[in-house]
C-alpha cells in the first residue's frame, strides 16, 4: 500500500508536470548553410515561469525565438503549445494562439503613432466586418472606443501613456522597447518571449523592467528572456537555460547555473568566476 | 511634439481644438463643394472633357495607390484592370443586356466582382515574388491581358475595339453631354474618397500600413500578410475596374490600345510624382500630370520629350513624391 | 525548316543576351530594373546609321563609334540620374528609368523622324552553307561577337580584381565601400558596359534586318530583361543564355503559329519562369557563380 501511494505521487507529479509545460520544444534543429544554429535543443517552459535563455554570441537564442514564431522552419524537431502541437504553423496563427514576442532590434512601426502601434495588435480581436467599418456602424464604433481604451490601459502600465499620440520613431530608445512590450501585449498572449529586453537601457529603467514583468507573471503571463544582463537575468528568473552554439549546455535554477563550470568556460574561456 | 500619420491621434487634442479643426475643415470642404459643382459652367467643352478625363485617372491613381502606398505591392499593371472593367462594362451594355437603361448600373457589382476575383486570382501566386518580381509579374499579366483584348476578336471586337457603348440612363434622363457626365464621374470620385478615407482611418487601413512598415512585426501580432496583400490588391484591382466602368459609357468606343502598359506607367508617374499613401498625394498627382500635358499642348512637337525631363526631374530631386511621406 | 529557323533565333536571341547582360550587370549592382536600358540598344543602332552615313563607310569605325556612344549614355544615366537617386525607394528609382527612357525615345525622333529607317547595306549580305542551312556572315559575326563577349564578361567578373568587386558591391554595397572599393566608380563602370554591349547588339541587329526606328528598344528591352529572369539575374552565361531561348521561341512561333502572337511568347515565358522558378535558371539573386 506503501508502494502504492509513492507510485501515484510520482504520477500525479509527472501528470502536473506535464499540464503545466505551456511551452515544449523538442529536438529542435535548424541549420543555416549546414552550418547548424540550433542543434537538438530540448526546452520546455513552465505556466508561470520566468525563463532565462542566456549563451554567449551566436549560440542560436534568438534563432530559438524565431523556430518558435516560425519566422524560421524547422528542420526537425517538434513545438507544444498548451499540449498543441504547433510546428510550423504561420506565424500570425501562433500570435493568434498566445505566444507573443518582441524583436531584439525593435520593429515598431516606426511612422505611425505609439498609440496605433498598440492598436494594431487589437485588431485581430475585433469582430466588425470590413463593412461595419466602411460605415461606421454604432458597433464599429463602441469595439475602436473599446479597444482604444485596452491600448491605453496598456502604454499606462508600461509607463508611456504621456507619449501615446507621439510619432513611435520620435520616441527613446527605452521607451520604444517598452512600446514594443506593450505591442506584444496587445495579443492577449499566454506566452511573451523577450528577445534582450534589456540591451541599452540604464539599471533603472531594468529595475522598472523588472517589476513590470513580475506583474506580468501575477496576471498568469509565462514569460522566456533572452538576455545578456546576469544581474537582471538572475533576479528575474526562475530557471536558466544555457545554449553554446546551438547546444543546450546546461539547465537549472541560478545559483546552479552560476557555478556551472561548463558555462563559466563557455562564456570566460575557463578563466574566472562569473 | 511631431503629428504623426495617425489613426486615433485626435485623443491628444483637446475638445476645443478639435471643434476649431473641423470647423476650418469644414468651411474648407464647402468652398470646394461649390466650386465643383460650379465649373462646368466656367469651362468650355474641350476643358470640361480634360476634367472628365482627370477625374476618371484619379480613380484610377488612387487605386493603384491602394495597392502601392499603402500595402507597398509593386503593381504595376493598373490599365490592366481598367481594360478589363472597361470591356466588360461594355459587353453587358451590348451582348448581356442590350437596350435597356439599367443595364449600366447593373453592370457595376459585375465590374466589382469580376476584377475582384481576377485580383485575388493575380495576387494569389504573386505573393511568392519579391518586391521588383512582382512588379514584373504584373507588367506580365498587363501585357497578357493586352493581347488578349487586342486577339480575342470574337468577344473583344480585337484591335478594332468595342463600338457603340449606349450612354448610361435612369428611366428618360440619359446621360448624353458632357457636362453630365462631369457629375456622374465627380460624383463617383467623391464616393471613392470617401471610401478610401474611411479605409485609411480604419483597421483595414492600419493592417496594410503595417504589412508595409513591417511584414514580419505584423505576423508577430497575428496579422496574416498573404490574406492582407490579397485583399489590398483585389481592392485595388476592383477600383481600377470601376475607373474603367465610367470610361466606357463616356468615350463609347473601346480599343485596345486605351490599355497598354504606357497608361499603367502614366498612372504610375501620376501616384508616385504626386506622392504615394496619402489620398490627397494621387489627387494631386493626377492633376499636375495632366494639366501639366494640356499646358505643354501648344508645344506639340517637343512636349513628350519635355514631359520626361520634367518627370525625371521631379523625381530625383523628390523620390518620394511632391506630397508624399519620407520612408526611412 | 525548322533548323533554319533555330539558327535565325539563335542569332536574334543572342542579341538579345547581349543586351540582357547590360541588364542583369546592373540589377546586380544597383537592384534596379532599367527599363531605359532597351533605348540604349536603339540608339546604338541609330549612332551607327549615322556614323555609316555620314562619317565613315567602315562597320569597324561604326562600332567604334557605337561604343563610345553607348558607353557615354550609359555613363550619362549613371551620374546624372542613378548615382543621385541611389537610396530612393525602388519605385522611385523604375518611374526615373521608364523617365528616361521616354526621353532617349522622343530624342532619336527628333533626330531621326518617326519613320522606319533603311539600315545601309555594308556588311557583305553574302551567306554560306552548312548542309541545307544558309548563314549569313553578318549572323556568324553576331554569334561570334556574342560568344566572345559573353566569355570576356564571365572572365572579368569571376576571374580579375574589377570583376570581385563588381561581385562585392551586387552583394553588399556599404561592406564594399567600407572595403576600400568606390561604389560609385564601379557602378558607373557597369553602365558603361552595359550601354557598349547594348549599342553593339543594336548595330548588329539592324544590319540584320535591314532597318531601325525609334520605337524598336521597347520590345527588345523586354525581352532582355525576361531573358535575365529566365536565365537568373546575376549571371552573364545565364542572360544569354535566357536571350538565346526566347529568340528561338520567339522565331519558331512566327514560323509555325502565328506572327501576331510574337509578343506573347516572351511574356508566356515570363509567367512560367515566375511561376515555377523566380530565381531563374541558373542565378541566385547576386552575382554568385
Amino acid at each position: 500500500m506503501c508502494n502504492n501511494n509513492l507510485a501515484s505521487s510520482r504520477v500525479i507529479r509527472k501528470v502536473k508536470e506535464v499540464i503545466t509545460k505551456i511551452l515544449e520544444l523538442q529536438e529542435v534543429t535548424k541549420s543555416f548553410a549546414g552550418v547548424a544554429a540550433v542543434n537538438k535543443v530540448n526546452i520546455y517552459l513552465k505556466e508561470g515561469e520566468i525563463l532565462a535563455v542566456i549563451g554567449p554570441n551566436g549560440a542560436g537564442k534568438t534563432t530559438l525565438f524565431n523556430l518558435i514564431t516560425n519566422i524560421y522552419h524547422l528542420d526537425y524537431g517538434q513545438i507544444y503549445f498548451k499540449g498543441r502541437n504547433i510546428t510550423n504553423y504561420p506565424t500570425h496563427l501562433i500570435s493568434r494562439l498566445g505566444i507573443a514576442r518582441t524583436f531584439q532590434n525593435l520593429r515598431l512601426l516606426e511612422g505611425l503613432s505609439v498609440l496605433d502601434n498598440v492598436f494594431s495588435a487589437f485588431y485581430v480581436s475585433m469582430k466588425s466586418t470590413k463593412i461595419s467599418c466602411l460605415f461606421h456602424t454604432g458597433r464599429y464604433k463602441r469595439e475602436v472606443e473599446y479597444f482604444k481604451q485596452r491600448a491605453l490601459e496598456l502604454l499606462e502600465e508600461s509607463g508611456i501613456k504621456e507619449k501615446a499620440s507621439y510619432e513611435a520613431g520620435s520616441l527613446p530608445y527605452a521607451d520604444q522597447k517598452l512600446l514594443e512590450i506593450a505591442r506584444a501585449l496587445g495579443t492577449e498572449p499566454k506566452v511573451l518571449l523577450l528577445d534582450e529586453p534589456t540591451s541599452g537601457i540604464s539599471s533603472t529603467e531594468s529595475e522598472e523592467l523588472i517589476n513590470y514583468l513580475f506583474k506580468l507573471r501575477e496576471k498568469g503571463l509565462s514569460i522566456i528572456v533572452i538576455g545578456h544582463h546576469m544581474r537582471f537575468i538572475m533576479k528575474i528568473c526562475d530557471r536558466i537555460v544555457v545554449l553554446n552554439q546551438g547546444y543546450k549546455i546546461a539547465e537549472g535554477t541560478p545559483e546552479h547555473i552560476q557555478n556551472d563550470e561548463g558555462v563559466i568556460r563557455a562564456y570566460l574561456g575557463g578563466e574566472q568566476n562569473v | 511634439m511631431r503629428k504623426s500619420f495617425s489613426v486615433i491621434s485626435s485623443i491628444s487634442f483637446g475638445i476645443k481644438e478639435k471643434c476649431q479643426l473641423k470647423f476650418i475643415r469644414y468651411v474648407i470642404l464647402g468652398l470646394l463643394m461649390i466650386f465643383f459643382v460650379l465649373l462646368p459652367f466656367l469651362l468650355n467643352d474641350y476643358q470640361l472633357h480634360i476634367m472628365n478625363m482627370t477625374g476618371i485617372f484619379i480613380i484610377l491613381s488612387l487605386s493603384l495607390d491602394v495597392a502601392l502606398g499603402w500595402a507597398g505591392l509593386m503593381h504595376l499593371a493598373p490599365a490592366a484592370f481598367y481594360g478589363i472593367g472597361a470591356y466588360t462594362t461594355g459587353l453587358f451594355m451590348l451582348k448581356v443586356m442590350p437596350n435597356t437603361w439599367f443595364a449600366y448600373w447593373l453592370s457595376l457589382p459585375f465590374v466589382v466582382v469580376i476584377t475582384g476575383l481576377i485580383g485575388c486570382l493575380v495576387a494569389f501566386p504573386g505573393l511568392r515574388l519579391r518586391g521588383l518580381f512582382f512588379a514584373v509579374a504584373t507588367i506580365g499579366f498587363g501585357e497578357l491581358v493586352f493581347s488578349i483584348l487586342t486577339n480575342w476578336v470574337g468577344i473583344t471586337g480585337g484591335a478594332y475595339g468595342l463600338k457603340g457603348i449606349p450612354q448610361p440612363s435612369v428611366g428618360s434622363y440619359v446621360f448624353d453631354n458632357t457636362t453630365k457626365f462631369y457629375y456622374l464621374i465627380y460624383f463617383i470620385v467623391i464616393m471613392v474618397c470617401i471610401l478610401l478615407f474611411r479605409f485609411i482611418k480604419g483597421p483595414t487601413g492600419l493592417i496594410w500600413m503595417s504589412i508595409r512598415e513591417d511584414e514580419i512585426a505584423s505576423s508577430a501580432i497575428g496579422i496574416n500578410p498573404k490574406r492582407a496583400k490579397i485583399e489590398a490588391f483585389a481592392t485595388s484591382a476592383i477600383l481600377s475596374g470601376v475607373s474603367g466602368w465610367l470610361f466606357a459609357p463616356y468615350v463609347s468606343y473601346l480599343s485596345p490600345s486605351n490599355f497598354t502598359t504606357n497608361e499603367s506607367i502614366l498612372v504610375l508617374t501620376m501616384v508616385v510624382v504626386g506622392g504615394r499613401g496619402t489620398i490627397i498625394g494621387p489627387i494631386s498627382g493626377t492633376l499636375l500630370l495632366l494639366l501639366s500635358t494640356e499646358i505643354l499642348r501648344p508645344l506639340m512637337r517637343y512636349r513628350p520629350l519635355l514631359y520626361g525631363i520634367i518627370l525625371c526631374v521631379i523625381i530625383i530631386l523628390r523620390p518620394q513624391g511632391l506630397l508624399g511621406r519620407l520612408k526611412k | 525548316m525548322i533548323l533554319q529557323q533555330i539558327v535565325n533565333g539563335l542569332t536574334i536571341g543572342s542579341a538579345y543576351g547581349l543586351v540582357a547582360i547590360g541588364y542583369g550587370l546592373i540589377f546586380s549592382v544597383l537592384k534596379l530594373i532599367n527599363f531605359a536600358h532597351g533605348e540604349v540598344y536603339m540608339l546604338g543602332a541609330f549612332i551607327a546609321f549615322t556614323s555609316i552615313s555620314i562619317l565613315s563607310k567602315s562597320f569597324i569605325f561604326a562600332i567604334l563609334a557605337v561604343i563610345f556612344g553607348t558607353a557615354s549614355l550609359g555613363y550619362l544615366m549613371a551620374t546624372l540620374v542613378y548615382l543621385p537617386m541611389k537610396g530612393s525607394p525602388k519605385i522611385s528609382l523604375i518611374v526615373a528609368s521608364l523617365a528616361l527612357s521616354m526621353i532617349m525615345r522622343n530624342t532619336a525622333m527628333f533626330f531621326w523622324g518617326t519613320r522606319t529607317l533603311a539600315f545601309p547595306s555594308i556588311f557583305p549580305l553574302t551567306s554560306f552553307r552548312i548542309g541545307d542551312l544558309r548563314i549569313t556572315y553578318l549572323q556568324s559575326g553576331l554569334l561570334v561577337v556574342s560568344f566572345l563577349l559573353v566569355s570576356i564578361f564571365h572572365l572579368i567578373i569571376f576571374k580579375t580584381k574589377l570583376g570581385k568587386a563588381i561581385r562585392a558591391v551586387s552583394l553588399n554595397y556599404m561592406m564594399a565601400s567600407v572595403l576600400g572599393i568606390n561604389p560609385n566608380y564601379i557602378i558607373t563602370l557597369v553602365f558603361l558596359f552595359g550601354g557598349a554591349l547594348g549599342g553593339i547588339a543594336g548595330v548588329f541587329v539592324s544590319s540584320f534586318y535591314g532597318s531601325l526606328s525609334f520605337d524598336m528598344g521597347i520590345a527588345v528591352g523586354n525581352r532582355a530583361f525576361i531573358a535575365c529572369i529566365l536565365g537568373g539575374m546575376g549571371s552573364i552565361f545565364g542572360a544569354m543564355f535566357g536571350g538565346i531561348i526566347i529568340g528561338i521561341a520567339e522565331t519558331l512561333a512566327i514560323a509555325y503559329i502565328a506572327p501576331d502572337y510574337k509578343d506573347a511568347v516572351a511574356f508566356i515565358i515570363l509567367i512560367l519562369v515566375l511561376f515555377f522558378k523566380p530565381t531563374g535558371l541558373f542565378g541566385g539573386k547576386e552575382l554568385m557563380k
